[in-house]
């Protein structure tokens, strides 16, 4: 695997100031009471790397599926001095990312930006940016299904059980059966993790391209699923391995071709349907990635 | 008529946030000191670093247990008036403890350490030091430390690491630890390994 280079600086860092609060909401919209219940779920979290804490998620004013866990946490989190980014699939300016991030600076009045090395908080559904982050800064992942054994054992009791004994057996007969039938590891996404030797986790929906960023991360890593009322999370520098077998070790995804826009050959790509003959064009899924290194260039 | 009770948060939705993102920053790198956000007095024997920790992570849903010397009416009435807090004198049921001082492992040894399917259960204990600038050095080394983290800590005794080791080995269980010293405070979550006791 290719070491990913340190992206140029850039020469001026985008960043929207703060703005007013809309008056009828509580600072990042929660209660406090909601915060305080959030914020002692988060130190449990953060103190058993990779454990799921259960927590009295609440209703917020989006559909489950589209960040209510990610959100609340950032919530939690935020505070008046934070610039904020929010990505989704890597993209600062899909449906997702811009409602949320128009939600918190209505909400918290928070500054904002779409530059990953100016953020000090970055909520995120499903990618890694591809720049490294630093300590200091918090990444917070949108999930949708907490529990990486679920769809092999639907009783909590039993995964509950599973992880208390550290029982994973099943989770590598799953990706055994995927050697047996594909010849490979077919899993390309929610890859599974052992985090500190102990528990293993879903990494949220993100490609396995990104799950060694998850490993010795200056960064707080902080999960949380909406619907499913789970909170989790990696300290920073922690120990976070991708499960695999002596003879087919874990692997991430490579393209045959660099981006069609900025020609990095190091960062994860989107396949784009170009008409309707078939053309197709690679391009950098990190849109902030993408853009600077374009910049740079011209 | 009594007196008033202390007060809380001059901005509390602003202030809390701050001072949640310090305990969040303790907890996450351990045994690095984190200045107090809001200058608080002190309370009692409460000292400015635990009432910051109880007016952030303190409600009417989190059971908190007091030591002997906290046990008294001015310091009841700040938990009462600004977090709601249930104040249980069963250790087993506390899901934060507070200590004026630090205890004895027999002083420890009741409270909660979660169980094998729920180790979030376990209280949280928030110790009361001396400073966190001067006294007995510690090495430390974990979750959250890229190598190794030194400690320095005035006011702990002499059982205190001895106990924190044994602590270590019930994990996933095990209580995590704040110190709360009057100028600042530091965490100690259960994963954090002693390399070295001075």
């Amino acid at each position: 695997m290719n070491e990913i280079p340190p992206k140029e600086p850039l020469i001026e860092t985008i960043i929207e100031p703060a703005t007013q609060i809309d008056p009828n909401y509580n600072f990042a919209y929660l209660n406090e009471q909601t915060k305080k219940m959030i914020r002692r779920a988060l130190l449990k979290a953060v103190a058993i790397p990779g454990y799921q804490v259960p927590f009295a998620g609440r209703e917020m004013p989006m559909p489950y599926g589209w960040g209510t866990g990610g959100v609340q946490i950032t919530a939690s989190i935020l505070t008046p001095d934070d610039v904020l980014k929010v990505i989704d699939q890597g993209a600062d300016d899909t449906t997702n990312a811009v409602s949320i991030r128009k939600f918190f600076q209505r909400t918290a009045g928070i500054a904002t930006t779409l530059n990953t090395a100016a953020a000090t908080v970055i909520q995120t559904r499903h990618r890694i940016p591809e720049q490294k982050l630093q300590e200091g800064q918090i990444l917070v992942y949108q999930v949708p299904i907490p529990e990486p054994l679920r769809f092999l054992e639907p009783r909590e009791t039993e995964t509950r059980k599973m992880h208390a004994f550290e029982d994973y057996g099943l989770m590598h007969v799953k990706l055994y059966e995927d050697i047996s039938q594909h010849g490979h590891i077919a899993t390309t996404y929610a890859y599974p993790v052992m985090v500190e030797n102990h528990y293993v986790m879903d990494p949220s929906p993100i490609p396995k391209f990104d799950n060694p960023k998850m490993n010795n991360n200056p960064a707080l890593q902080l999960f949380g699923a909406g619907r499913e009322k789970r909170i989790y999370a990696i300290p920073p520098y922690t120990k976070v391995v991708s499960l695999d077998f002596e003879d087919h070790p874990f692997e991430i995804q490579a393209w045959d071709q660099p981006c069609e826009i900025c020609g990095a050959e190091d960062s994860f790509l989107d396949e784009v349907i170009m008409d309707d003959q078939g053309t197709r064009m690679f391009v950098c899924s990190d849109s902030d990635y993408c853009q600077s290194r374009s910049e740079v260039q011209s | 008529m009594n007196s008033l009770p202390a007060t809380g948060f001059p901005n509390p939705s602003e202030d809390a946030s701050h001072s949640f993102r310090g305990l969040l920053t303790a907890m996450s790198q351990p045994a690095s000191i984190q200045p107090l956000t809001t200058q608080l007095p002190s309370v009692g024997k409460l000292n400015p670093a635990s009432c910051l920790i109880a007016l952030t992570l303190v409600d009417h849903e989190s059971p908190v247990w007091l030591d002997d010397d906290l046990d008294d009416e001015t310091v009841k009435q700040f938990f009462k008036f600004n977090c709601s807090a249930p104040l249980i004198k069963q250790q087993s049921k506390a899901m934060l403890a507070f200590f004026s001082h630090c205890p004895s492992p027999q002083g420890l040894a009741n409270f909660n350490k979660g169980n094998a399917s729920y180790p979030d259960a376990s209280t949280t204990l928030i110790i009361q030091v001396k400073s966190l600038s001067s006294g007995n050095a510690v090495t430390l080394t974990g979750p959250g430390i890229q190598t190794e983290q030194v400690l320095k800590v005035d006011g702990l005794n002499k059982y205190f690491w001895a106990w924190f080791k044994t602590n270590q080995t019930i994990f996933p269980l095990g209580n995590d630890v704040i110190l709360a010293a009057p100028d600042c405070l530091a965490a100690l979550p259960r994963t954090t390994k002693i390399v070295e006791v001075s």
